[in-house]
């Protein structure tokens, strides 16, 4: 039992180096060496996962998912699209990604229950997740989207909560989360794993600063995911601090100081 | 917050033939895995589970090899 563990760790050190490498040559503009090392990483887990399943040790598989999102986002035709359709576009395999890991897995479908008497819990969430987003905007500032039309807005608001903010916390707060869980026992140590991972996929977006923020606030999702029960909870944060991040701030201008929010209405 | 698509990606996809090879190999040496039981007897290669976990990796890439070409085809007609 204890050597399994020892086996799990060194299994999800190894898998958790390799995307940090794979990931820095990526942001080194190495594309082709970043592919191919998160392509051998892909297919050298699928392989453990196969010879391990049913041993518990097969729910390591969830460690591919980083390998399958660079995969896409590097190889789908996007060149030509705004950011946010890209991202949308890329939102759709992620999401068969997470449907076919939930059947695999054999795991529950996201938990997206919701009571009115939790609303002002989800209110509270909303706040905290629109000052995470300014807190962010601070040391990273994305460009103003293209705000021309009002169906503009209803498209971003799409894109930014359900597409970006859902699917993420799906993928990661959810399947991956669960399965480690699952796997040790420990929601604390499967947390900090998952935090980990997403940081590292988010080293090329911005400062550091910006990433050891990005890893404060993914350690609180995934407590506020273990604490909540579901993951509508963390995805109204989540999809709360984009609005703030991609939309509100960038569309105010570059200042997009608090100042400037209480007097354009969006606060107060 | 943002993993799905990094920025840098909308930049590195120019290269547009260089990456639908790429996922060419990705796709294929999947489905040689899922396929090849008659390439590797003898090796007890455990192919039901292989046929099931493999999945996971070729859903979402076969979905986007399938949405690269019909962008080419798109593209140049």
């Amino acid at each position: 039992m204890a050597l399994d563990r020892v086996e799990s760790w060194v299994v999800a050190g190894a898998a958790g180096l390799v995307a940090l490498l794979a990931e820095l040559l990526l942001m080194q503009s190495f594309v082709l060496s970043g592919m191919t090392l998160y392509s051998v990483l892909l297919i050298l887990l699928l392989l453990y996962g196969t010879f391990r399943w049913p041993h518990p040790q097969h729910e390591l598989l969830v460690l591919a998912i980083p390998s399958i999102l660079r995969l896409l986002a590097y190889t789908l035709p996007l060149a030509n699209l705004s950011p946010l359709f890209a991202q949308m576009m890329v939102s759709v395999p992620a999401g068969l990604t997470a449907v076919t890991f939930v059947w695999l897995l054999e795991q529950t479908w996201p938990n997206l229950r919701f009571a009115w008497r939790q609303l002002p819990l989800y209110l509270l969430l909303a706040a905290a997740g629109a000052v995470a987003g300014w807190l962010l905007f601070q040391f990273q500032q994305p460009p103003p989207p293209d705000t021309g039309s009002p169906l503009l807005w209803f498209f971003y608001i799409f894109v930014l909560v359900v597409a970006m903010a859902f699917v993420e916390e799906w993928l990661f707060r959810d399947i991956m989360q669960s399965a480690l869980t699952r796997l040790w026992d420990n929601w604390l140590l499967a947390g900090l794993v998952v935090a980990l991972i997403y940081t590292t996929l988010s080293l090329g977006l911005g400062s550091w600063p910006y990433v050891l923020l990005v890893f404060i606030m993914a350690l609180a999702l995934s407590w506020l995911r273990q604490a909540t029960g579901n993951l509508l909870g963390v995805c109204v944060a989540h999809g709360a601090a984009n609005l703030m991040f991609f939309l509100i701030l960038p569309g105010l201008g570059s200042g997009g100081t608090l100042a400037r929010l209480v007097t354009s209405g969006v606060l107060g | 917050m943002n993993v799905l698509f990094p920025p840098a990606a909308l930049t590195a996809v120019r290269q547009e033939e260089l990456y639908l090879y790429l996922q060419l190999i990705a796709v294929f040496t999947l489905l040689l895995l899922l396929i090849g039981r008659e390439l590797t007897i003898g090796l007890k290669f455990p192919y039901a589970r292989w046929r099931r976990v493999s999945l996971v990796g070729i859903v979402p890439l076969l979905f986007a090899f399938l949405l690269i070409l019909l962008w080419h085809i798109i593209r140049s007609t």
